[in-house]
């Protein structure tokens, strides 16, 4: 019995070991992928570029650049001593037969567990094709949907090519912190693949996709004709036309609006802040502000939420019309004109003024996106709440309907702090002012 | 029983078989209202022994069962003993009349002369009565005998000048001499040989009168013993800096000096049979739960060895599960702890020969515990029990953890740092599992080391294993760095258990985790932490669930990882069952409350 009864432990131990460790995998027989890259292939139908760490304390010296299938790609360009980060790029029929085939040069397995950037080039997004290359993507178990997702200006091989860090050593990092710096600036949204994926499949909307770009540098002139006193916002360029220059050549900026997995429109900075506004996903911000009195100055504005933007919604038939109140708040930076903008009369005046601005650009973006028959608003999910049934809902399909939406829009700003200084006062000169 | 059957059976609940094993249970006698008293009554000096007895037997349940006072305890074994002794041996061992034959008998139980130890001295008591006296030469103190033994028995006084004392009052005679002659503290009267010899054997020095078939034995113990030193690896910062020391009577007594109390019951038990070791069991009378008490004698007694060193011995003969990897007795060296467990309501085994009291029965969170705590202010106590409560999972579970995570998990681990894993075991030949064997092994190594080597190097050789080790396994590419930073903190979070031994049972159920994690990943990991919790859930210390009071759940006192000020802690622990429930008043201290406490002069 004794005996017997230690065999079959003996038996379950031995199942245990034998079995166990099937899934055993040293991290030093892996690469991690930290980025993704998909472009329309030339030899085939996918252009499958990945980006690793190349472990190599010594990179950047002796690889060469690849061109196109299966090339090995150098690492940074910047200073030896960091950790080099290396990409393969493979034309293949499908995401995974593309995974096999790049396995054969790399001598390490590819795992994807750590991916955690899906760059997918403008032209492919707006050939109504991205369901056709995100489903793999999505249905793979080892690519997390925490993965932040762009659409990029020119190809993605170049976009990941431009990847590298520039500050510190690691590009991990550098992506995290990059894609959560939207929420100091909301000149980019923060999407990840579950964003989008999940706003493909709703009913309740359209998915929107941080736009990024290599940038070549080519819009920043050293020499020219200085600048005027013209009023400029800065959000207004596009992705990949910032007037800079510096180490990094990749930028996010913008957003990519999407018609059911097609891509359609692209905002600038300026729009995706208001976008933010709407959508309550801004956090911070400054705004630079006309100064109502003298146009020739502005006003700088530090901006925060004051609430989340409240919704309503109501029917009347089959058109909805929606009152959308947005809260704000800001601070005073600077009053470059030194008139006494701190209280009142002047300081409602500068709220008002602000008011205005943020109205019309609201109206304006929502009358774009109406034009396009796009809710990228999250209006849907308020609207889909006045339904009783799932049924009701999609057979009034709102995406079909947001067209005809009539939104009336409210700005509150208040100004809550006025920096460091009480008030403004002109500074006594040499020149006389009078 | 068919084979599928017997399958079912190892995976199915079956009730214990066993069923005389010792639990700990609560009866009505035990209920805390009848019982209800506080121990600060009983120190109370104004109302006096009288008012306390009275008061303590009036709220004792009748039919309570009190453990045996010392003495009457002693008698019913003499007699148990005498019963034996006359029914199975002759009258041979009760001591005779005749001197001589007295004297052959004695010669002959200790191998005279063959035995150089054994000292037999004839003398004529007041210079007319033939008598010797017999002790072990070194174990007895030369000054007490001289002085106070042989001295007043063969001095001038009334022995020489009274006349002779009759024949058949030979009582009359040893009562003379214990009364009037012999300045000795403590006096006993012997009649049979085994007893003279054991009492001879443990220090004490034997008179032999003519014509008296009783032995005065006349306490003479001074022997060679160590003095009380500090603790050696209970150190603590604040608190007493004393410890036990190997001599049995001076232990008891630096426990006796912290607990003041009559109820204070100390008895003592032999234990090997050969070496006629003894042990003291030590417990507060009216507090300890007296089933407890009864246990421990009952496992103490029947234990039938020849030879018992100490408590390390004892402990391994009397717990309940030998097999089981946790210690169930806990030890100590420091009698305040050992005053402070008495006062819960503890047993204490204090053996003779080793520094250490073994305190049953103990939970799992005693091991956690330090005397430290309870001197220190409770936020410091409590905090720094939640860092030894870390330090153990550190130590039971780092290296597990790492293994689990870099094999089978590594989208866990933050990216950056994974590649910093990565690129540090970049240039190591090895698996995982053979670099973290490679490096506890070593570990382990070193401490034994350590623990063997003679002190003057000791120190140097810790630092030369950790470092020196660490850093050329690092750059032979035998280890990665990190690796060298994970078992660091396992070392680190084991020398941070209060307990020797659960620091042992910690290091060994490492290996066992390390495995699991390498074949299953956190899967496991999972498995192995649910089967040694639930065979740690069914274990028992002397009748008392080893995870209580978290499993099973009861009362708390705030003194299990939280430890709360101590006025709040007014409750001994439930689960030991104590007669006396309490520790304090139902308000620990008066003075915030007006008119509650604090006498108005």
């Amino acid at each position: 019995m004794g005996r017997l009864r230690s065999l079959i432990m003996l038996c379950i131990m031995l199942i245990l070991i034998f079995s166990g460790c099937y899934d055993i995998r040293e991290i030093d027989d892996v690469a991690h992928v930290l980025a993704i890259g998909v472009d329309r292939g030339v030899s085939d139908k996918w252009r499958l570029t990945l980006q690793f760490a190349s472990l190599n304390e010594n990179s950047g010296n002796g690889q060469q650049e690849g061109d196109g299938s299966s090339g090995g790609g150098a690492a940074s360009e910047s200073g030896g001593g960091q950790d080099g980060y290396t990409y393969v790029t493979v034309d293949a029929p499908s995401f995974f037969t593309g995974i096999d085939m790049l396995n054969s040069s790399v001598p390490r397995r590819l795992v994807f567990t750590h991916a955690s950037l899906i760059v997918l080039s403008e032209e492919l997004s707006k050939d109504d094709i991205v369901g056709d290359y995100i489903a793999p993507i999505i249905r793979f178990r080892e690519v997390r949907r925490t993965a932040h997702m762009v659409v990029t200006k020119g190809s993605a091989l170049d976009y990941i090519r431009a990847n590298q860090p520039f500050i510190g050593t690691t590009l991990a990092k550098a992506l995290q912190t990059a894609a959560t710096e939207s929420t100091n600036t909301g000149y980019f949204l923060h999407t990840t693949l579950s964003d989008f994926y999940n706003q493909l499949k709703s009913t309740c909307g359209q998915p929107v996709v941080t736009m990024a770009a290599v940038n070549e540098f080519r819009h920043f002139k050293e020499k020219g004709s200085k600048w005027g006193n013209e009023f400029n916002t800065g959000g207004q360029y596009l992705a990949g036309q910032l007037p800079r220059q510096g180490q990094n050549k990749i930028e996010y900026w913008g957003t990519a609006l999407f018609d059911q997995g097609k891509m359609v429109d692209e905002l600038n900075g300026q729009e995706t802040r208001t976008l933010a506004i709407i959508r309550g996903e801004f956090e911070r911000g400054f705004f630079t502000l006309q100064d109502p009195k003298e146009p020739k100055f502005v006003i700088p504005l530090d901006v925060r939420p004051a609430g989340r933007p409240k919704v309503k919604i109501s029917f009347n038939g089959d058109t909805p019309t929606i009152d959308l109140t947005i809260h704000l708040k800001g601070d005073i930076l600077a009053v470059q004109s030194r008139l006494h903008y701190e209280q009142d009369p002047l300081l409602s005046l500068l709220e008002n003024t602000f008011k205005k601005n943020i109205k019309s650009e609201v109206d304006q973006l929502i009358n774009r996106c109406k034009n396009l028959n796009l809710d990228v608003f999250k209006f849907g999910d308020v609207a889909a709440r006045k339904f009783w049934t799932i049924d009701e809902w999609e057979k009034y399909n709102w995406n079909k309907h947001f067209k005809d939406t009539k939104v009336n829009t409210q700005v509150e700003f208040v100004i809550r702090s006025t920096g460091t200084q009480m008030k403004s006062s002109p500074i006594p000169g040499t020149e006389e002012e009078d | 029983m068919t084979f599928f059957e017997l399958i079912k059976n190892l995976i199915t609940y079956q009730k214990p078989t066993k069923g005389d094993r010792f639990e700990l249970l609560e009866d009505y006698t035990e209920r805390a209202d009848l019982v209800d008293l506080n121990i600060s009554n009983m120190n109370s000096s104004k109302s006096g022994q009288d008012t306390f007895s009275d008061t303590f037997s009036f709220k004792t349940p009748k039919d309570k069962k009190h453990p045996l006072d010392v003495d009457k305890w002693n008698e019913e074994r003499r007699q148990k003993a005498n019963i034996q002794g006359e029914s199975t041996s002759l009258h041979k061992d009760h001591i005779s009349k005749e001197l001589y034959q007295n004297q052959q008998r004695i010669k002959q139980k200790f191998s005279i002369p063959k035995n150089k130890d054994i000292i037999i001295r004839d003398l004529k008591i007041g210079g007319k009565t033939e008598a010797f006296i017999v002790y072990v030469d070194g174990m007895a103190d030369r000054k007490t005998i001289n002085d106070y033994i042989l001295g007043p028995l063969m001095a001038e006084g009334p022995l020489r000048t009274e006349p002779c004392f009759k024949e058949s009052e030979d009582h009359f005679f040893i009562d003379y001499i214990l009364k009037n002659v012999l300045s000795v503290n403590n006096i006993i009267k012997a009649t049979t040989y085994d007893e003279v010899i054991l009492q001879v054997l443990n220090g004490l020095t034997a008179l032999f009168v003519d014509d008296s078939d009783v032995c005065i034995i006349i306490e003479s113990q001074g022997y060679e013993k160590r003095t009380v030193d500090q603790p050696i690896t209970e150190t603590v910062i604040s608190g007493p800096h004393e410890a036990f020391t190997e001599s049995l009577r001076t232990n008891l007594t630096l426990v006796r000096r912290i607990i003041r109390n009559q109820n204070l019951l100390t008895e003592i038990l032999p234990i090997g049979k050969t070496d006629n070791s003894k042990c003291g069991i030590m417990y507060i009378d009216g507090v300890v739960n007296n089933k407890v008490v009864d246990e421990v004698k009952r496992r103490i007694e029947s234990i039938d060895i020849d030879f018992i060193m100490g408590s390390g011995m004892l402990n391994q003969l009397i717990e309940d599960h030998p097999f089981a990897i946790f210690p169930q007795i806990l030890t100590t060296e420091r009698p305040d702890r050992t005053a402070s467990f008495l006062m819960e309501g503890k047993v204490i085994i204090i053996c003779d020969g080793t520094p250490y009291a073994s305190v049953v029965p103990v939970t799992f969170f005693h091991m956690f515990h330090s005397s430290e705590d309870s001197f220190m202010r409770w936020q410091f106590g409590t905090f720094i029990r939640f860092i030894r409560l870390m330090a153990f999972g550190l130590a039971l579970f780092l290296p597990a953890f790492y293994i689990a995570l870099t094999l089978y998990h590594p989208e866990a681990v933050p990216t950056e740092l994974l590649l910093a894993i990565e690129r540090s075991r970049e240039n190591v030949p090895f698996p995982v599992i053979v670099e973290i064997l490679l490096m506890e092994i070593s570990f382990e190594l070193i401490r034994e080391a350590g623990v063997r080597v003679p002190d003057v190097i000791g120190q140097t050789l810790g630092i030369i294993g950790a470092l020196i080790l660490g850093q050329s396994a690092v750059a032979a590419n035998l280890v990665s760095p990190i690796l060298v930073i994970i078992v660091s903190i396992t070392g680190l979070g084991n020398f941070a258990m209060p307990s020797y031994y659960m620091g042992v049972a910690i290091r060994i159920l490492k290996f066992l985790f390390i495995f699991l994690a390498a074949i299953a990943g956190f899967y496991g990991l999972s498995l192995g932490i649910f089967i040694v919790g639930g065979f740690a859930c069914s274990m028992k210390s002397f009748g008392i669930p080893y995870f209580a009071p978290i499993a099973p759940k009861t009362k708390i006192n705030p003194d299990v990882i939280v430890r709360q000020p101590l006025w709040r802690q007014t409750m001994r622990p439930d689960f030991t069952n104590t007669l006396n429930k309490r520790r304090a008043g139902k308000i620990a201290r008066g003075w915030p409350y007006k008119n509650k406490g604090g006498k108005k002069k």
